[in-house]
């Protein structure tokens, strides 16, 4: 018998909040199967009748849930159709827009057998803004998608067609420092994987950007794009890869081309060789390419970890000359240098420091040196501290900040109080910030977030911005009842001293199931926020942010009816074979400002961004930078991001790479930090 | 065997194909209720039940009381036991037929006297299938009915656990050799320990340990195994004696250790 409860100890590790079946306490909650005939068995005993509130007429209060179709049959598939009215209005200098955008997007899912998962996603818009990339009149997007079909002799295939990234070798996507960026193509992409690592990638098209309001859609630039590659492991320590792409007569921005200004054509080849032993990787990058007829620019560049124990140790050199580019992307070039980073984590103990040294290669760049440093000690299971450095010194001077914060976990939920200190060439910023995650009922949350900010010296329009700004956000929803779903968050900012502009923002989302395949999905919002500077200290080989963030006043009502179907899912759950058992797994992509890795009430979801499960089965992060895999089997999972609709500056640490275990009824939140680096 | 197997089937753990397609498949969230209140006040909360299975399911409810044995196995019986608070307690109906893959939002309310003395009530919410399922298994076909109890804690007033904390003592647990306490509880509420712990055995390895967070009730002894790991071992063997120190947490109170187990 204490095997027994052991087991089920055990079995309460391996699985994450939301379950009964797999809680923390799930010794003490589930009980055993009672056979008819055992049922009985249980002791002796006056009967004890239970009260029923109000005589046990209370009205029901049931959902149908999620469009799962009664019919068991075949391997899932699933359809999702979405129509989109959108209406929104913004000002600036004297001069507005109303923009009106209506449309279709359709997404499906089906697995086979033979031939692996297949998606397809469609859009069709009319409507838009008059101005901006959003013109109006027709447009949408089309991607067909093939996932793991196989082959014999151990090979998988990947294909796509339509809207899509263009694809990179496993060894250009997993580098730490210099992000090789995939580019929006229309056309056709391949990955195909066989044994002994083999991966050999290719694809091409038209260049384009993805716009739209609540609609996908997809703009062509003249031009065109293409890149073929491959990688291979010779042994179990060994990776070497090689990449070409190629872009000709790119027009970079939407429009007609202008007279005088050239298009843009490269050529650029990557060589990559990657050695992993045991903790330790060093990985070899040599990138060769030339465009617009400017000079041949090289790059070089070697990244090195080790991980011993709780310790993590990354350091790399590079020098990258200027003007380099891969395809139509820019990346970071005219640089020279190295870094080090030394990370120790325990339970109780993080603490991360790191040195960057850049020098411009041609001499008409800057040159920075980058220090930070990062500690966080959880004192006791209720209490934590923590605080980060940043210090940059460059030519036109020294930027540095400080962060000092305190985290409990109280009666009322988990809080934080955090003080800034950033003083800047351009100014200082000092801020005071508390954060608390409330407790709340099952399927309810609320967060908020206060601070009070003094920002000196900033200059906007000409004038410094010397001001206090109290600012109040409130982060919260839930399922009010099984039908009917609710979230939203308001923000407002006062300068109570100064003459920073307030700002307001609001936006509410509704999700209310009309029946089992029906739902209507409603979002208003209005932002009203004045023209900013942000104070920051970062490493100067991250993308650089717009030095001021140009006012906003902007209101919209997205208005989404959906229609879902899911067949067989239940039998044949994603990544499960039929017969299979099925968990779900749901949670957040957002932007961690604060690196504390919870979602505050002054962070935002990160929308439009695809989550990847197992490399397989890929889904859109909503609005809010939810998203949701209702039915997948039972096992070991692992999640991804594309970080392709991330904004600059924020990344991802690892691809965002979660893994998780899913049980058979259980639910799995995760939550994926997305990061500035520090 | 056959019990622990049907066990595992009817739960979700390891599940073969043909028991889960007749399963009783109920998700039931939260996992379990940890709430405060005060005398003389109604506690009103909600249990989600997800029906998982792609039919129509009825599932029966009412509520038990509970033991926790010594073998970390829950006991639940449905005859009334001395000092149950479950006529506090009201339940929102006996029996709900669920549509596939629907979820259902169930009630249930406690209505505390009074004069109830600061404490905890404890009591389950059950929830069964009310068709028994088949499981299948080797040559052998076996009616089950699945059955979820998910437990409440109602702390009230100022009830609180008041830890002690004997030993040391070695456990064996899954065939391991664990750092054992004693612990003792002499207050009015379930507790649970955990805390920060380190050591080092006598081969100079260092550890980190992990209370086990078992819920020790009012007037119960119960072991609470430190667990230990190291950077890159999740189950490492420890060479005794092996020095603990660090803190002990539970409630609002700590306790600083410093013990050696030999």
């Amino acid at each position: 018998m204490k095997r027994r409860g052991i087991l089920a100890a055990q079995l309460a590790l391996l699985c994450g909040a939301g379950g009964l079946a797999f809680s923390s306490a799930v010794y003490a909650q589930v009980a055993p199967p009672v056979l008819p005939s055992q049922a009985r068995d249980l002791p002796a005993g006056p009967a004890y009748h239970d009260r029923y509130i109000s005589g046990g007429s209370l009205p029901l209060d049931i959902s149908h849930a999620d469009g799962t179709s009664s019919d068991p049959q075949g391997l899932a598939h699933s359809l999702e159709l979405d129509g989109v009215l959108s209406a929104r209005s913004s000002h600036d200098a004297g001069s507005g827009a109303h923009v009106m955008e209506n449309g279709f997007f359709a997404k499906a899912q089906w697995e086979t057998a033979p031939y692996g998962a297949w998606s397809l996603d469609a859009s069709a818009r009319t409507g838009g803004s008059e101005r901006g990339p959003s013109g109006q009149g027709q447009g949408g997007v089309i991607t067909l998608r093939q996932r793991g079909m196989p082959f014999d002799g151990d090979w998988q295939a990947d294909n796509a067609i339509g809207d899509l990234n263009s694809p990179d070798i496993g060894l250009a996507r997993i580098q730490p420092r210099f992000y090789l960026p995939t580019a929006p193509v229309q056309g056709l992409a391949t990955e195909w994987r066989g044994p002994t690592g083999l991966q050999v990638v290719a694809g091409g098209g038209v260049p384009g950007l993805y716009d739209g309001i609540a609609v996908p859609n997809f703009r062509t630039l003249p031009g065109s794009t293409a890149t073929a590659g491959a990688q291979w492991s010779p042994s179990s320590q060994w990776s070497v890869g090689g990449q070409f792409v190629e872009a000709r007569d790119v027009n970079l921005r939407i429009g007609p081309v202008i007279e005088g200004n050239s298009l843009m054509s490269s050529s650029t080849g990557l060589l990559t060789a990657a050695w992993t032993d045991r903790g330790a990787h060093l990985q070899l990058n040599l990138i060769d390419g030339n465009g617009n007829a400017k000079s041949n620019a090289v790059g070089t560049w070697v990244d090195a970890s080790f991980a011993r124990g709780r310790v993590l140790q990354n350091a790399g050199i590079f020098r990258i000359d200027p003007n380099m580019t891969w395809g139509n992307q820019m990346i970071s070039n005219d640089a020279q240098g190295g870094y080090y980073r030394l990370n120790y984590q325990s339970r109780q103990w993080l603490a991360d420091i790191g040195v960057d040294e850049v020098r411009s290669v041609s001499g008409l760049g800057t040159n920075t040196t980058f220090v930070t440093g990062d500690a966080r000690d959880q004192l006791s299971r209720d209490w934590g501290v923590g605080g980060v450095v940043n210090a940059s010194h460059a030519d036109g001077g020294t930027n540095w900040s400080l962060e000092g914060y305190v985290d409990h976990a109280n009666a009322a939920g988990t809080g934080r109080a955090q003080a800034d200190f950033t003083r800047t060439v351009a100014g200082a910023d000092a801020a005071l910030t508390l954060n608390e995650a409330w407790s709340t009922p099952v399927g309810m949350r609320l967060s908020t977030s206060t601070s009070v900010e003094r920002i000196s010296g900033a200059v906007i329009s000409g004038l410094p911005q010397d001001s206090t700004v109290l600012s109040i956000a409130v982060f919260g929803g839930g399922q009010f009842t099984t039908a009917l779903g609710v979230e939203g968050n308001v923000r407002w900012a006062k300068a109570v001293q100064g003459r920073a502009a307030p700002a307001v923002s609001a936006n509410v989302s509704l999700t209310w199931q009309l029946s089992k395949s029906w739902e209507v999905l409603a979002t208003y919002y209005d932002s009203r926020i004045g023209s900013w500077t942000p104070l920051t200290v970062q490493s100067p080989l991250t993308p650089p942010i717009a030095t001021v963030v140009p006012s906003i006043q902007e209101r919209g009502l997205f208005v989404t009816f959906r229609y879902r179907r899911a067949s067989g899912s239940h039998f044949a759950p994603l990544g499960g074979a039929a017969g299979a058992g099925s968990g779900e797994i749901s949670g957040v992509v957002f932007l961690d400002a604060n690196h504390n890795g919870h979602l505050d009430a002054s962070e935002l979801g990160a929308p439009n961004v695809t989550v990847v499960l197992d490399g397989r089965f890929s889904v859109q992060t909503d609005a809010g930078g939810r998203f949701n895999f209702p039915v997948v089997a039972t096992g070991h999972h692992v999640i991804t991001v594309v970080p392709d609709n991330l904004p600059l500056p924020w990344g991802l640490i690892n691809e965002g790479r979660a893994e998780c275990v899913v049980s058979t009824r259980d639910r799995t939140e995760i939550d994926i930090a997305a990061q500035r680096p520090r | 065997m056959l019990r622990v197997s049907i066990l595992l089937a009817v739960f979700g753990a390891a599940l073969s194909p043909s028991a889960y397609a007749q399963e009783f498949a109920a998700l039931v969230s939260p996992p379990r209720f940890e709430l405060v209140t005060q005398p003389g006040k109604i506690l009103r909360s909600v249990i989600e039940v997800s029906n998982r299975s792609t039919a129509t399911a009825r599932y029966l409810f009412h509520t038990a009381d509970w033991t926790f044995s010594s073998d970390f196995s829950v006991n639940f019986q449905d005859e009334l036991q001395p000092g149950s608070c479950r006529p506090w307690v009201a339940i929102e109906r006996p029996e709900v037929t669920v549509p596939g893959a629907g979820t259902l939002r169930y009630r249930f309310e406690v209505t505390v006297p009074a004069d109830a003395p600061a404490g905890e009530c404890r009591f389950a919410l059950m929830i069964e299938g009310a068709e028994p399922s088949i499981a299948r298994g080797k040559g052998l076909d076996m009616p089950v009915t699945g059955r979820i109890g998910v437990i409440v804690y109602l702390t009230i007033g100022t009830g609180a656990p008041d830890l002690q904390v004997f030993g040391p003592k070695i456990a064996t647990l899954n065939g391991q050799q664990i750092p054992t306490l004693i612990v003792n509880n002499s207050g009015t509420a379930h507790g649970r320990m955990s805390g920060f712990l380190t050591g080092k055995d006598a081969k100079g390895i260092s550890y980190d340990f992990t209370p086990s967070d078992f819920p020790i009730l009012p007037r119960e002894q119960r072991d609470v195994f430190l667990t230990p790991s190291t950077a890159t071992d999740d189950h490492p063997t420890i060479t005794y004696p092996v020095t603990v120190k660090g803190t002990l947490e539970w409630g609002k109170q700590r306790t600083e250790l410093n013990q050696i187990f030999r």
